[in-house]
């Protein structure tokens, strides 16, 4: 969950306290969405959606690492066809392998993308595969990501997906482009071939992630393009790296699957360093935290219990107010006041809605309110938990904080005749051998000249946010 | 004539004049040499026509242009004379012959609008608009595509080259000014129905003195009229079939078609410097190139298709450029229609498609093909009739009972009116 998610979590709210079910005024016809006519159009619709993107995906702020990537992109949007988009390049701050562009120049990699690359060559193959849909206005070919911006951000991920004529275009040009730009345009069959062994690890099988989805075969794409590079003439050119090694280093540190400063779980403690606030779940839930809310559902999944950012200020009565004011005619209203939590002038909705019950608790928490939604079959039981969820809703101190751990990408260099195993133990390596070995493009069973370098993941303290850290009192 | 006309005559279809000027129209492939046609050593004469057995009567007469008599031949094809109020010129084969009426129709179109009172101080106006006065593009247009000198080209190249950043206020409005005057001046060569990179100086001086009006003068559209008489382009099966293709040519600058050819070509494994040569190239328009690149990136699966950039750069005249544009429209034509073609192959300045069931083709662009010693020297540096298969000529036109009786007798199949037989038969599934 982000402080920056205020706007779209607030929309989110809304929406998720209104079941699908529930009987609805008969809906306006929808207005066709606005046709993206123009680049000039293109960058304006692509500044609104990356406007969205960004606050519910959130960016890398790492500067360094930002300027390398933005440097990348930069020599390659030197080279782009088509309109002279003032292209930008953003890393999402999210650990699946992801890439995509929204219209108008912005150009996003995922941490998850960025960390599986290898060397600048696969990174600036990722970026030009982007730019090529971006220069080659694919995405008026599919509107929803302009024509509405809400929509573009709560299926981020999605964005990476383009019909398969359109994805082999992007193929084609973007190696084309990275070619141009002095990049190995092999680099594109290495990463793609690095995107399909995570998968495999993942699932077993080839099912392919994000940034493959409608794409072509795995397999039959990957072929296509090393095909395609062995045909391509190209000189290379320094980079803006010093060579692979150098490209590993400035990965050193990356953040490995959740952003603690994002909010992390212990156990069913949720704790959020940047919020300064922690809050706990009942024992044996499932938990999520998502860019918007964090979550967690019972094991018989018949109640489901949501934190979300509800309005800035302390005012928890207009903030529920509101709330309610935006429900529509199928939530059942049983109850709505003011009530006191945890020492807290706090604002309390009862009510049922498409069969189930509601409590929605309003709770003003350092210049937040916060929404606390519960919904279940079972009254009592809702009410219970509920309450006691609510009431757990507390400062984060640092003897909490300190007990939470992240993970973080590490460089390691291999010793000769070590194993991935052996060099997992010397190095702290999360990750198993096979993960290891997915990861860094390698054999599981390889054993080191040595001086390689190695992708592992290590464990560390979370690091308190700038400002001193969580702040004690309310 | 008037003294516009009379210096629009004396420059039309000169061209890029990179090549002599009696070339531009002809088709320079193969050459007719002494003897090729003689009867006496076993030739065809190459037929003439009166241009009423080949052309309706709106091709032959217009309100600006006659098409005279005879038409005659180079063996591959017809050679017109068009005498127009813009000047006497030749012009080799159909398919140019319809682009040299519609530029005529244009350029009558334009000199008319230019006539319209309103339109002179629109170009005054236009004149002190900083984009037109930063290279004094009102006083004397630029008789090129680019549309400005190419002093102040390499200029605006080097502003667009440069970080946004980097950029004054004035280089920013410069390039600004630009991309509007340029995208004024496709709708109007859009609205008259020519190429806008066509390599015709009188057609592009009027093109740009008449977009400068338009773009920063405030001189409308509406008050161009539309040519009369032109007619329709010959076939260009794919440039509407084809939507990327159709929006490349619609939308993109010569620089943008520029920028995504260079691409394309690396991606088709032609050596830069070949690369560099085709998009600067005399006569391949960022239009011919375009479309012929599209051609060869549609054919995926299909080895060695360079082999078509490696012919086009040939191309030594305006006529040439269609031929190799109109070949490679052929070859998609080919792949998509008939049977993936496996590998390409130049043989001269002909390319030869493999395709995956054997069997070899070569498109051949003609009106009316004779048999004459051109023809013949071009048969036998072909690979001729093996155990595999008989060679095939897909010709775009017809060929003479003569003609046909030679190939075969040479082992070859002659396929005529090829883009007619495509038209007919379905597109076969995706490769």
């Amino acid at each position: 969950m982000r402080a920056l998610a205020l706007g779209l979590a607030a929309c989110l709210a809304a929406a998720c306290a209104a079941p699908a079910e529930r009987p609805r005024a008969q809906p306006k016809p929808r207005p066709k969405p606005p046709v993206l006519s123009t680049p000039q159009a293109d960058e304006r619709a692509g500044r609104e959606a990356a406007q969205s993107v960004e606050a519910a995906v959130g960016v890398v702020a790492d500067p360094e690492l930002r300027a390398y990537v933005q440097a990348v992109g930069a020599r390659l949007a030197r080279e782009a066809p088509g309109f002279r988009y003032d292209y930008r390049f953003e890393i999402a701050d999210d650990w699946e392998p992801n890439a995509f562009a929204l219209p108008g120049g912005f150009v996003y990699v995922s941490r998850g993308a960025l960390a599986l690359t290898a060397s600048e060559d696969e990174l600036a193959n990722v970026l030009a595969h982007e730019i090529a849909h971006v220069a080659s206005r694919h995405a008026a070919a599919r509107q929803h990501v302009a024509g509405n911006a809400l929509t573009a951000a709560l299926q981020w991920r999605s964005l990476a997906a383009y019909s398969r004529d359109l994805e082999s275009s992007a193929d084609r040009l973007g190696q084309g482009l990275a070619a141009l730009a002095g990049y190995d345009p092999d680099g594109m069959t290495r990463f793609l071939a690095g995107l399909d062994r995570i998968e495999r690890i993942r699932t077993g099988s080839p099912r392919t992630p994000r940034f493959l989805d409608t794409h072509p075969g795995t397999t039959t794409r990957i072929s296509e393009m090393a095909q395609r590079a062995g045909q391509i003439q190209w000189q290379p050119r320094p980079g803006v790296s010093a060579g692979p090694a150098d490209h590993l280093a400035r990965l050193e540190g990356l953040v490995v699957e959740g952003d603690a400063s994002q909010g992390l779980f212990t156990g069913t403690r949720f704790l959020h360093p940047e919020l300064g606030f922690t809050l706990r779940f009942p024992d044996g839930w499932t938990t999520q935290n998502t860019p918007s809310a964090v979550g967690a559902l019972a094991p018989d999944r018949r109640m489901r219990i949501t934190l979300e950012i509800a309005a800035e200020g302390s005012d928890a009565a207009a903030a529920g107010e509101a709330w309610l004011e935006g429900l529509g005619r199928g939530f059942g209203l049983a109850e709505a006041g003011p009530v006191r939590i945890t020492g807290r002038e706090s604002f309390r909705v009862r009510g049922h809605a498409g069969g189930a019950h509601v409590i929605a608790t309003f709770l003003p928490f350092r210049g937040l309110v916060y929404r606390i939604g519960c919904e279940g079959s079972d009254a009592r039981r809702l009410d219970a938990l509920c309450t006691s969820v609510t009431r757990s809703l507390r400062p984060l101190t640092p003897e909490l904080l300190a007990g939470a751990r992240e993970r973080r990408l590490h460089v390691a260099e291999a010793r000769a005749g070590e194993s991935l195993g052996e060099l997992s133990a010397r190095t702290g390596n999360l990750w198993s051998p096979l993960e290891t070995a997915a990861w860094n493009g390698l054999d599981a069973r390889r054993v080191f000249a040595g001086g390689e370098r190695v992708k592992a993941v290590r464990e560390g303290a979370v690091p308190a946010p700038e400002g001193g850290g969580p702040r004690a009192g309310n | 004539m008037t003294a516009a006309r009379a210096l629009l005559a004396s420059t039309l279809f000169c061209v890029a004049c990179a090549a002599p000027p009696d070339l531009a129209g002809r088709h320079t492939l193969p050459e007719l040499r002494p003897g090729d046609s003689d009867p006496a050593l076993g030739y065809e004469a190459p037929p003439r026509f009166a241009a009423r057995e080949l052309l309706p009567e709106a091709l032959r007469v217009g309100k600006h242009h006659r098409v005279t008599d005879p038409v005659t031949s180079d063996g591959f094809l017809h050679v017109f004379v068009v005498a127009s109020e813009f000047g006497r010129f030749e012009v080799a084969g159909d398919a140019l012959l319809r682009q040299r009426l519609g530029e005529i129709a244009a350029l009558a179109a334009l000199e008319e609008a230019t006539r319209v009172p309103a339109f002179a101080p629109a170009l005054a106006r236009a004149a002190e608009r900083p984009f037109v006065a930063r290279w004094d593009l009102a006083r004397e247009p630029a008789p090129s595509a680019l549309g400005m000198p190419e002093a102040a080209w390499r200029e605006l190249l080097a502003i667009d080259a440069a970080e946004p950043a980097a950029r004054s206020d004035d280089e920013q409005a410069a390039l600004d000014g630009y991309l509007r005057f340029e995208r004024a001046r496709r709708r109007l060569a859009s609205h008259l129905g020519v190429d806008e990179h066509a390599r015709n100086p009188a057609l592009q001086r009027e093109l740009n003195r008449v977009a400068l009006a338009l773009f920063a003068g405030g001189f409308p559209l509406s008050r161009v009229p539309r040519p009369e008489g032109a007619p329709a382009p010959s076939h260009l099966p794919y440039a509407k079939a084809d939507a990327r293709l159709a929006s490349l040519l619609a939308e993109d600058t010569a620089e943008d078609l520029r920028r995504v050819g260079r691409i394309e070509l690396a991606v088709l494994g032609v050596p830069p410097e070949q690369s560099a040569l085709a998009l600067a190239h005399p006569w391949l328009t960022p239009r011919h190139l375009t479309i012929l690149v599209a051609s060869l990136v549609a054919m995926e699966g299909t080895a060695n298709r360079r082999a078509l950039v490696e012919a086009a750069v040939n191309a030594r005249s305006e006529t040439d450029a269609l031929v190799y544009q109109r070949g490679a429209e052929m070859l998609r034509a080919i792949h998509e229609h008939v049977a993936p073609v496996a590998r390409l192959d130049s043989g001269g300045r002909f390319v030869t498609a493999t395709l995956a069931d054997g069997r070899r083709i070569t498109p051949v662009e003609v009106d009316r093909l004779v048999w004459t010693g051109a023809l013949e020297r071009l048969v036998a540096a072909a690979p001729g009739r093996d155990a595999e298969a008989f060679p095939e000529l897909w010709l775009s036109g017809t060929a003479s009972p003569r003609a046909r009786t030679e190939l075969a007798a040479r082992g070859f199949v002659v396929v005529e009116r090829a883009f007619e037989r495509f038209e007919r038969e379905p597109r076969r599934a995706g490769p």
